[in-house]
């Protein structure tokens, strides 16, 4: 009797102890969801987080710096309107991590983030790092929305990742224009050799031939210290086109190389008898007095260096609002990608607010519905097919010398709508 | 299409960064021999120096010629310091040479961030050393700076002292006999452990030099030093581990990298982006055709 007794028994414990284990997974999952949908059960305040990824650190720190306090800036507003009508939900942006301005960097910030639980991104991110995220972020559905990475090779669906800006095509045609209107018809072109510098460089090659211009490319390894025989080439490359007004160089990369040609460049009388151009990469402090030697300011000022840079150029009371922030906060106006920021932040809390969480193949969805109803101030930012902004506006900067003080001074712009370059009376 | 101007300048660019390559790997040379052992973080001690010279220059005012010998000063500390922490501790308890050289990756990483965080806080991520300069001459439409004027000699004296003090003086007889047999120099009586210390000195101090003069000629990054490794390794391998072969060595680098990418571009269409193909290409066949380097080491020569 009591050899068939016992074995009824070790069962009879075994689905109790099943039982109870099913009725405290199902508490704690519960109790756990609860907990997630309000983060302060006093104040029954919801709280979204926002994953942020920056450069903070090498080539591209003046611009990251200018993402997370853009991004700052409208988390800020969005909670004062949030508070003001009464709502419990808030949101909040993330610790900002350091993407280097490395591919490798910033696949290990995304790969920080999403272990913390981040699965809706904002990133300041370039074409190569969006690259270099692409898998696992949809490997993992995690949203990520870049706001410099402008490659025309990325201009494909890529599924969880979209792009607050529009592909180098909007750049590469801003630049023809620019160019070409200044009279500019042989063109040597230097740039970085990856998928912003391929984009933007394609792009113009492309543009400009068809008008009936020339052009030279001439790639450069990014990852070298020193541009000497590069920059030795470029010369050469110009004296074959022709020293004169009607040939200018290029320059397409960013401010840590930038600096190295300028430098090697004041030597060469051919590249000092040229106008510069450049895409918006090298627009930051780093690449004026006293950061660098006066003599580049003096170059940068003698080849009246011109580029462009995303910035909505229509009259726009949103961007206006969020400069003026901007310059309170940090004292300088924007110089790049601080109104994407901007517009990204509140973009991705609209998606969540119509979703009602922070479920990301759900904000994936919505946001390009949301998109498509939104005007930022960077203006309309509905979205093409491949998630990426459908138009851009660049503005036109310049350096200028003030009595021995280097700035930047926007003197225009291209519109996406016209395809037209407008000058600042 | 080749302009003579252009390729002048690349030749006077190949001299003077081959004058670089060849102090940097000459100190490299003297710390394989002399501590035997092959250190990664030899690269940061040229950042630092780097670094110090364009801080002290930029943002103190600091005359050029002290801020070099601050640098080499503040190279030849590091060194020191490195190896009384890292390196000496780690040969007593008997580690192999794959221990050492891993933790000399670990301590050229360690040095890489420090400076990373302070130039990132100190917003001189790209910074240049602040040296008045002047233009020589113009030569077919290229200004000659007066830099090519103070870094190859002043390269090249630095060698020649360098040979000087191992050839002639009593220090350098007994780090030569401690290069060539570590063990039998210290039966010999010879204070090995005071003499690797002198070692270390003068190669942070040669490297804190090559890192300043960088400074001078173009823009450093953190990562200068690290960059710049793979050509004072070529170099040392290429000259045999010699201080002439080095030499020579940094030079025929420094030329190649320079001439070869331009003529290459010009006449070729090869891309100047695949300039550091050159330096490897040198280094394979060297090791292909004379693999003890260009001028091998004999007993009792460095």
């Amino acid at each position: 009797m009591e050899k068939t007794k016992s074995p009824s028994s070790t069962t009879r414990a075994i689905v109790f102890i099943i039982i109870g284990l099913l009725i405290g997974s199902g508490i704690g999952y519960v109790t756990a969801v609860s907990t997630r949908a309000s983060s302060s059960s006093s104040s029954k305040l919801v709280t979204y987080t926002i994953g942020l990824a920056s450069d903070l650190s090498g080539g591209g720190e003046s611009f990251g710096t200018e993402t997370v306090t853009s991004a700052q800036i409208a988390v800020t507003q969005i909670n004062g309107y949030l508070a003001a009508a009464g709502s419990n939900v808030r949101f909040a942006l993330s610790s900002p991590t350091d993407t280097l301005t490395t591919t490798d960097g910033a696949v290990s910030a995304i790969t920080t983030l999403a272990s913390a639980g981040d699965d809706i991104i904002l990133c300041h991110c370039w074409s190569g790092q969006l690259s270099a995220v692409e898998s696992y972020a949809n490997t993992n559905k995690l949203v990520v929305v870049s706001v410099s990475s402008t490659s025309n090779l990325l201009a494909v669906p890529k599924g969880y990742l979209f792009r607050m800006i529009a592909p180098d095509s909007f750049q590469g045609k801003a630049l023809t224009t620019l160019l070409w209107g200044d009279g500019i018809k042989n063109v040597a072109v230097i740039y970085r050799n990856d998928a912003y510098g391929q984009g933007i460089s394609g792009v113009f090659q492309t543009e400009f031939t068809a008008l009936g211009g020339k052009v030279t490319l001439e790639a450069y390894d990014p990852t070298l210290s020193d541009f000497a025989s590069e920059v030795a080439t470029l010369a050469s490359n110009v004296q074959t086109l022709g020293v004169g007004k009607q040939t200018a160089v290029l320059f397409i990369g960013f401010a840590t190389e930038a600096v190295n040609i300028f430098g090697h460049a004041t030597s060469y009388n051919a590249l000092t008898g040229v106008r510069w151009f450049s895409s918006e990469g090298p627009k930051g402090s780093t690449i004026l007095p006293p950061t660098v030697p006066a003599s580049i300011g003096q170059f940068e000022v003698q080849t009246n260096i011109t580029g462009t840079f995303p910035q909505s150029i229509t009259n726009n009371s949103i961007a206006t609002a969020y400069i003026a922030l901007f310059k309170a906060q940090t004292g300088n106006y924007p110089q790049s990608y601080g109104e994407q920021a901007y517009d990204s932040v509140y973009l991705l809390a609209n998606s969540i607010l119509a979703v009602g969480s922070e479920n990301s193949t759900a904000v994936k969805n919505i946001l390009p519905t949301m998109a498509s109803h939104m005007y930022g101030a960077s203006g309309p930012l509905l979205l093409d097919s491949n998630g990426d902004k459908a138009s851009q506006d660049y503005a036109i900067w310049t350096i200028v010398n003030n009595q021995g003080t280097y700035s930047f001074k926007n003197i225009g712009g291209w519109a996406a709508a016209t395809g037209e370059i407008i000058y600042n009376q | 299409m080749i302009q003579i101007g252009d390729l002048v300048s690349t030749l006077m660019n190949g001299f003077l960064v081959g004058s670089m390559y060849a102090l940097l790997g000459v100190s490299l040379t003297l710390s394989i021999n002399g501590a035997k052992m092959y250190n990664w973080a030899h690269g940061e001690l040229a950042t630092v120096g780097a670094y110090v010279i364009a801080v002290l220059t930029t943002f103190h005012g600091v005359n050029p010629l002290a801020a070099v010998l601050f640098a080499m000063l503040a190279s030849a500390g590091l060194a020191l310091v490195v190896d009384e922490s890292t390196y000496k501790p780690l040969v007593k308890r008997g580690a192999n040479a794959i221990q050492i050289m891993l933790a000399s990756i670990a301590v050229s990483i360690f040095v890489r961030y420090a400076v990373f965080i302070y130039a990132a806080a100190a917003f001189i991520l790209t910074l240049k050393a602040n040296v008045v300069t002047s233009t020589l001459t113009t030569f077919l439409g290229v200004q000659i700076s007066s830099l090519y004027l103070w870094i190859i000699p002043s390269s090249l004296l630095t060698v020649f002292v360098l040979r000087t003090l191992l050839a002639r003086t009593m220090v350098g007889k007994q780090i030569r006999a401690m290069s060539d047999n570590p063990e039998l120099a210290r039966v010999s009586g010879i204070d090995v452990t005071m003499l690797r210390r002198y070692v270390w000195l003068i190669v942070g101090a040669i490297a804190g030099l090559a890192g300043a003069f960088w400074a001078m000629y173009s823009f450093i990054t953190p990562e200068i030093g690290f960059n710049l490794l793979v050509d004072a390794f070529a170099a040392a391998i290429v000259g045999g581990l010699t201080i002439d072969g080095t030499v020579i060595a940094g030079f025929i680098i420094g030329l190649a990298e320079n001439i070869g990418a331009y003529l290459l571009n010009q006449t070729l269409g090869v891309p100047t982006q695949y300039k550091v193909l050159i330096t490897f290409s040198i280094l394979i066949a060297v090791l292909i055709i004379r693999p003890s380097g260009l001028t091998s080491r004999r007993s009792r020569e460095l």
